[in-house]
């Protein structure tokens, strides 16, 4: 234990002077603050504190100075300690330094308590005065300066009610300022200081029909007039406007900004990027809170029916709730300060949730979700009470000893599992133990569940500002937030502290707008008016209700907002103007359901289910009869091309929102989904997820693939020309088509498609008489290739073709077998031996000189024969199993081809980045539509800081049954195909190896360490840094564009992200056009449909379809590859005309400047000024690629 | 045009490319030549040739036989050249002999220094002349006329370079079809008269082999082969890998594994004592991670 020196402890309490009431800041000369004097009453406090400063020994500042032993026992207690009570040693320092990071700056605190100072001795010489009627109150301030802030409906008449100002009761900092737990924040925060009006001006009667409120808001606006006067006088320069509290419009008080002037004397506090906000607060005790809890009605209206009795009147939970609420500020100030006392972390777990909150976006604000710091405060100290819950015994479920970690981690659990929203909830009491009075039973309102987090002292429910469908995202999160605090194998600390999440283009799968002004205010009635307040949060929850009724399963969650509001608004204005133009859908869809064409509805017996089913759904329900026999009542969703769940928010809102509202709704999502290309196949193309989610091409070419497997295997039966070896497997390999990722699905005898042949690998069965040695072992497969080749001739169904393979770079003797099946796909077969590898390595281990090259041939063979069966086999599975994953990969495909670089990465390569955003969604969902998969890969690639940070992948599926199962049992650990701590610890040594070589990524830019290859560099070693560098930044650029240009994008905004950049090259060759479309299966855009027909056969020569400028390119980059980098586009076909290009970037280094003549100095050279000097001859290299190009080039523009 | 370490300057005018929409001034390529320096070799043949070669520097990559012989007549009649010796520019595509590294079998046959291209570097090309007398005439004519050209500010046809070449649409098509092959006749003969070789190297490797193991020397010893073993080469390789520092050092450590490790108490106290050392290495290793991300300001949450 570390005992703290004298010094320390004054200098310690001169910091942490709590400021928890501006009653207390009044003497501020020497008398004890409360801290102190609780120190000196409990002792036991005191050296609980002393614990918790041994706990973050790590920098300990000692006179003494202890010998080292002593310190290393020191650290040797914390590691254990933070073991133990923290997830990790690294989790806790991280923590211990993000708290750090947010803490407000000392010197804020010091001038924002001198300016809180000046306030209270402002208010303290406000005058007094009472008994005004409406009109002498409104009378009394001139309405050109100064409105009364009265909420709807605005008092009129002679009410004999008086209005009136006395000093307040109580003056207090709430809020987390006032508890210190207050953080720094992006957006401008506000510290909370709470005046409680006195008692002399309420009635008991005055929480009906908005008396109390209209009382508070004369005294408010009163408020607001005599601290302008007085502040002129008192050197404290401020502004000051109306603001409501938590956007609550009948909770008005002011907002004091600080004004920045030159004089000295002047209290500015301008620099703290801190505001105050002054709430006016009900006296306690006045208002009975029996008769303010949520089922009640505090506004009679007259309702429009015959015999009204006050019992028909609706329940106004908001209107109850929001008086309990400015009741007790001071008073949940004094029980969460409570609660700090007595749990030593509680301060640094709260200052953690206020950052998870924050980095969520979860504010308690009204419109937005209704849970903040205050509710997650109030949910950790409930927690660590005594009896929380249903059962009045149980334990409480946080302790007082957990750490900060524990605390928040506790909580987040507890938001996750438990419900607290249909029919659960939960009860405390904030009073003192046994304060309950018997009979004030809280009853929890009918209905379709209010999230309840009740306290029986107050009858407040603490979480009344949410409704089922926050509480829903609220729940989501903390899940996520579970999921990563579990994780053991891999620090998850950024994804749950320091990324922000609250992003709706990475937040949501599609996002969709309503126009409010095309909405009709008619459906907002009277009693509309009382129960929900206002037409903003009644429309909310309006279209929330209906769309979570309507899609039911094909969402995760649904979140509605309003893309503006104000809370804040000048002293002229009597209320803010919600000035709202669209409503923001924002949908998160769950990946199995959401595209099935049909809805199903109750058995055709059930009839009540049923006739609610056809009220909901109208015409178009449907009986169906099906499979299993039973007859039901469905709706099926077809005949139109966009998403089936736009398909149905459309029909559903038009039906019970508005008739043809529909037409005003504006998504990009359909938008999105067109930029996939579109098929050349008969019938592909008619229903909604033709383009996304249907793997129907595909699993064509997989049947064809199987038919050719079944020939080769069946061929040493046949008598003319059998094989001396039994096949034994023959496996797809780096084809596209059997991962499902090729950016165009196969067609059937689209021989332009650059992935039209499948690379399969065949393996016989085992013997020990290959050649041992390789040239000849080639030769041999060679022989069986040709054997094969005679056997599928002689059937006549197969054609065939050897192909002269340049895969292994420097061997020019690998024959492949290239065959077309009768289906009209292409495949084409390798051997792979036992010994193939073996051979391989030895000439490694016999080369000398050429050892980097050979070991290039050995891993290209790796790559090409071995891994990429693995890796093909993985992807099948994940393929299956994320129903985006294909599409988004193809639409990633697009995009780097469309930006020229796709033909600079493996196929695998660009794979395993487009998994990324599956297989390791945290903090976010799983994508599950196009574009949110591209944004997320987009977004992923910008802030991929690939000099430091390897990319671990764990290549599994999940979200399967009984993961959570598996996390305790070890054994099924290791079966199970998850990443393990040790693989993970490999794979960042081979990264930690790599970059201590090369620390700056000259040579090896990409790691991605998957399971599959630990190596990390598999895929990714041909790379060169300024592509990878391109790609960072085109990454960047296209992140920029999506976050200005806010969702829905435009067609224009698309067309931009898939335009390249010509101008950063130094020249551009660009190409005779091709017409590839067709021959590549894709239906070109705009074209007649009918009158486009795919091919049903093979062209007479094959080569003749091919691609001349793939060749072209080749051919280029085989000669001039070390002095220019080449890109080009690699799907001709895909460009809207034929149109393709090849841009080239010279080498820097070799381009630019003079060089000394030599003789070896290995390219194009011209003699310049200087002895023996020379330069690059630019001009005569272009030239000569251009007339390889022939008739092939059209243009060259050579950047000057 | 001045000459660059003892090389003349040769420019070559490039024909234009049909696709450069402006009419731009002639594209000039640049060689380098000088008579080559005879190797010192003792083959006569060798050093003939050599004498009667120009060694160039950056000819145009598409120089074959047929236009660099064009090419120079054009620029000095008369001129007669018999070969045009070149190693290519561009992506190195070096020969890695597979067979050589692979097997023991053919160690031994590769043939060296018979060739005059074989050391030079690339880039470069040798040209040769059917006599040392015709080069000369060729380098003096040249010489002689390259000032003339330089004056004609390249409008000089005299130094366009003829190309030969088959380009664009008809040249891919061309590789194609050498690509994939469906005549597959000579592909058949060439890989039986391969595979027939090697079994035929592999059978003479083999009787080598088996030709001492009958043989009893003076002591009354035989050499023992392993049914595994095949080629001579092999047992000479497996000999002195065995007395390598590697393999000694391997017995040694299987050797040691066979101690125990907690036996005596001192190794229990020294086991505990590391774990410790484990445990704080690792808290300082992260203290100093977290210390690093702190520098590279990772904990700004906003």
């Amino acid at each position: 234990m570390v005992k703290r020196t004298t010094s320390e402890e004054v200098s310690g309490h001169v910091a942490k002077k709590p400021v928890t009431s501006l009653a207390d800041l009044e003497s501020e000369d020497g008398s004890e603050s409360q801290e102190e004097l609780e120190d000196i009453i409990d002792p036991q406090t005191q050296s609980e504190n002393d614990e918790e400063d041994a706990a973050d020994v790590e920098a300990p500042v000692k006179k003494k100075r202890p010998t080292r032993k002593q310190l290393a026992a020191q650290d040797i207690q914390a590691a254990r300690e933070t073991a133990e009570l923290f997830k990790s040693n690294i989790f806790k320092l991280q923590i211990d330094e993000l708290l750090k990071e947010v803490k407000l700056k000392e010197s804020s605190v010091v001038l924002i308590e001198k300016a809180l100072h000046r306030l209270y001795d402002l208010i303290q010489q406000i005058p007094e005065v009472s008994d005004l009627s409406l009109d002498a109150a409104t009378g009394m301030f001139d309405s050109k300066k100064l409105t009364v802030p009265f909420a709807d409906p605005k008092p009129a008449g002679k009410p004999n009610y008086r209005f009136g100002y006395a000093p307040p009761l109580d003056v207090s900092l709430v809020g987390s300022f006032g508890l210190k737990t207050a953080i720094k924040t992006k957006k401008a925060a506000s510290i909370d200081v709470a005046l409680t009006m006195p008692e002399s001006l309420f009635q008991a009667k005055d929480y009906l029909n908005y008396r109390g409120l209209y009382k508070r808001s004369f005294y408010v606006a009163y408020v607001a007039q005599h601290l302008i006067r007085l502040s002129r006088t008192h050197n404290f320069p401020i502004k000051v406007s109306y603001a409501y509290h938590n956007d609550d419009l009948l909770n008005v008080g002011l907002l004091i900004e600080s004004i920045n002037t030159a004089n000295a004397d002047d209290l500015v506090f301008h620099k703290t990027h801190l505001t105050i906000q002054v709430l006016v607060a009900f006296p306690e005790g006045v208002f009975d809170g029996k008769k303010l809890m949520p089922d009640r009605n505090c506004v009679r209206i007259q309702v429009p029916s015959t015999d009204d009795t006050p019992a028909d009147l609706p329940a106004t939970p908001l209107y109850n709730a929001s008086i309990l609420t400015s009741t007790y500020y001071a008073h949940y100030l004094k029980f969460l300060y409570k609660n700090k006392k007595q749990t030593d972390q509680f301060k640094d777990a709260a200052m953690l949730a206020q950052i998870w909150l924050n980095q969520r976006g979860f504010t308690s604000l009204t419109l937005d979700l209704g849970f903040g710091s205050f509710e997650f405060m109030m949910l950790m100290a409930v927690l660590s009470q005594g009896g929380a819950g249903e059962d009045s015994s149980s334990k409480p479920v946080l302790m007082r000893g957990f750490s900060s970690y524990q605390l928040f981690k506790g909580a987040i659990k507890y938001l996750a599992t438990t419900d607290l929203c249909h029919g659960n909830h939960l009860s405390f009491t904030s009073g003192a133990q046994g304060n309950i009075m018997a009979g004030t039973a809280y009853t929890i309102p009918q209905g379709n569940g209010t999230p309840t987090m009740v306290d029986t002292h107050t009858k407040l429910n603490i979480l009344w500002k949410m409704t089922p469908a926050s509480y829903q995202t609220l729940q989501n999160a903390a899940t996520k937030t579970l999921t990563l605090l579990n994780e053991v194998v891999v620090d998850r600390f950024a994804a749950v502290f320091l990324e922000r999440v609250s992003i709706d283009y990475l937040n949501h799968d599609a996002i969709i707008k309503l126009p409010v002004a095309h909405i009709e205010t008619d459906s907002f009635s009277a009693v509309e008016k009382i129960t929900h307040l206002t037409w903003e949060k009644f429309l909310l929850n309006r279209v929330s209700t209906l769309l979570s009724k309507a899609l039911g399963d094909r969402v995760l969650g649904i979140s509605v907002t309003l893309d503006k509001h104000q809370a804040v608004f000048p002293l002229t204005k009597r209320k803010g103007t919600v000035s709202s133009n669209n409503l923001v859908i924002g949908l998160n869809l769950n990946g199995t359901e959401c595209d099935k064409v049909l809805t199903r509805g109750p058995d055709s017996e059930e009839l009540e289910a049923a006739s609610e089913f056809k009220q909901f759904w109208g015409e178009k329900v449907s009986l169906r009869r099906f499979k299993d026999g039973s007859i039901q009542h469905s709706i099926i969703w077809l005949g139109k091309k966009e998403p089936v769940v736009m398909n149905i928010t459309k029909y559903v809102l038009d039906r019970h929102l508005q008739a043809e509202i529909s037409e005003h709704l504006s998504s990009d999502w359909e938008l999105w989904q067109s930029m996939l290309p579109v098929l050349l196949l008969a019938g592909a193309n008619s229903s909604a997820t033709a383009l996304t989610t249907n793997l129907q091409p595909f699993h064509q070419c997989r049947a064809a693939m199987e038919q050719l497997v079944k020939a080769v295997s069946e061929i040493p039966e046949t008598a003319s020309s059998s094989l001396p070896l039994r096949v034994r497997s023959i496996l797809p390999a780096t084809g596209v088509n059997a991962k499902y990722t090729a950016l165009v699905p196969p067609v059937p005898f689209a021989v332009s498609n650059p992935d039209f042949f499948q690379e399969l690998i065949l393996q016989f069965e085992t013997t020990a008489r290959w050649p041992d040695e390789l040239v000849a072992l080639e030769k041999t497969k060679t022989a069986f290739l040709l054997a094969i080749m005679d056997a599928l001739h002689a059937e006549e169904m197969y054609k065939c073709y050897m192909h002269k393979d340049s895969t292994i770079p420097a061997f020019s003797e690998i024959y492949t077998l290239c065959i077309l099946t009768p289906e009209g796909y292409g495949f084409k077969l390798r051997v792979l031996t036992e010994r193939d590898e073996v051979l391989y390595l030895r000439a490694v281990a016999n080369s000398e000189k050429q050892k980097p090259r050979l070991q290039e041939c050995y891993l290209k063979f790796n790559e090409t024969y071995m891994a990429s069966i693995k890796h093909s086999r993985t992807l099948t599975t994940l393929a299956t199993h994320y129903a985006y994953f294909p599409a988004v990969v193809r639409l990633f495909k697009k995009w780097l081809d469309s930006q020229m670089l796709l033909s600079h990465f493996t196929d695998s390569f660009v794979e395993l980045i487009a998994l990324k955003p599956f297989v390791d969604c945290a903090p976010f969902n799983v994508p599950c539509s196009v574009q949110n998969g591209l944004f997320r890969i987009l977004h992923f690639l910008a802030q991929w800081n690939w000099r430091e940070d390897p990319l671990i992948l764990d290549l599994i599926r999940r979200g399967s049954a009984g993961e959570d199962d598996v996390e305790n049992d070890a054994v099924l650990i290791k079966l199970s195909d998850k990443l393990t701590l040790q693989s993970v610890l490999v794979i960042t040594a081979n990264f930690a190896k790599i970059r201590q070589a090369d620390p700056h990524g000259l040579k090896t830019q990409f790691f991605i360490g998957t399971k599959d290859d630990p190596s990390g560099i598999l895929w990714s070693q041909n790379i060169t840094l300024p592509i990878a560098s391109r790609l960072t930044a085109l990454a960047r650029a296209a992140v920029q564009l999506i976050s200005e240009q806010l969702a829905p994008l435009g067609k224009d905004v698309l067309k931009m992200l898939f335009t390249p950049a010509y101008q950063d090259y130094d020249f551009i060759i660009r190409c005779k056009t091709f017409n590839m479309a067709v021959g590549s299966g894709i239906s070109p855009p705009g074209a007649f449909k009918n009158l486009l027909v795919g091919s049903n056969s093979y062209p007479e020569d094959l080569v003749t379809k091919f691609d001349p400028i793939q060749e072209y390119v080749k051919e280029l980059q085989q000669k001039f590859g070390n002095l220019v980098v080449f890109s080009n586009h690699k799907y001709t076909g895909l460009s809207e005309d034929g149109e393709n290009v090849v841009a080239g970037l010279f080498n820097p280094n070799l381009a630019n400047g003079k060089k000394r003549f030599k003789v070896n100095i290995g390219f194009n050279i011209k003699p310049v000024e200087g002895k023996d000097e020379v330069a690059m001859n630019k001009k005569a290299i272009l030239n000569e690629m251009v007339r390889l190009g022939g008739d092939l080039v059209v243009k060259v523009e050579m950047k000057k | 045009m001045s000459d660059i370490k003892g090389f003349t300057t040769l420019p070559i005018i490039l024909p234009p490319s049909n696709s450069t929409s402006v009419k731009a001034s002639p594209v000039v390529h640049y060689a380098f030549f000088k008579k080559h320096s005879v190797p010192n070799s003792n083959d006569a043949d060798l050093a003939d040739r050599a004498a009667r070669s120009l060694f160039f520097v950056n000819l145009p990559s598409d120089a074959g036989f047929n236009n660099t012989k064009k090419f120079f007549t054009t620029l000095v009649p008369g001129t007669i050249i018999s070969s045009v010796l070149k190693k290519k520019l561009g992506v190195q595509e070096d020969f890695i002999n597979f067979t050589k590294l692979t097997s023991e079998i053919a160690s031994g046959e590769a043939e060296s220094g018979k060739n005059l291209e074989d050391n030079l570097p690339n880039g470069t090309a040798l040209v040769e002349f059917v006599d040392k007398k015709n080069m000369n005439n060729f380098v003096a004519q040249l010489k002689a006329i390259i000032p003339a050209h330089d004056a004609a500010k390249g409008e000089n046809q005299l130094f366009c370079w003829p190309v030969d070449d088959v380009v664009g649409t008809k040249r891919y098509q061309q590789r194609l079809h050498q690509a994939y092959i469906t005549e597959t006749d000579k592909l058949q003969q060439y890989i039986s008269q391969s595979l027939v070789n090697f079994t035929r190297k592999e059978t003479a490797a083999q009787e080598a082999l088996q030709a001492p193991v009958n043989l009893v020397d003076e002591d009354g010893f035989t050499l023992v082969v392993s049914s595994h073993r095949k080629t001579k080469q092999g047992i000479l390789n497996a000999v002195n890998a065995a007395q390598s520092s590697k393999v000694q050092e391997e017995v040694k450590n299987k050797l040691k594994k066979k101690e125990k490790e907690d036996f005596y108490r001192y190794q229990i106290r020294e086991k505990k004592k590391r774990e410790m050392q484990d445990l704080l290495d690792k808290f300082k290793s992260d203290q100093a991670r977290v210390e690093d991300m702190k520098s590279r300001k990772r904990f700004r949450p906003y």
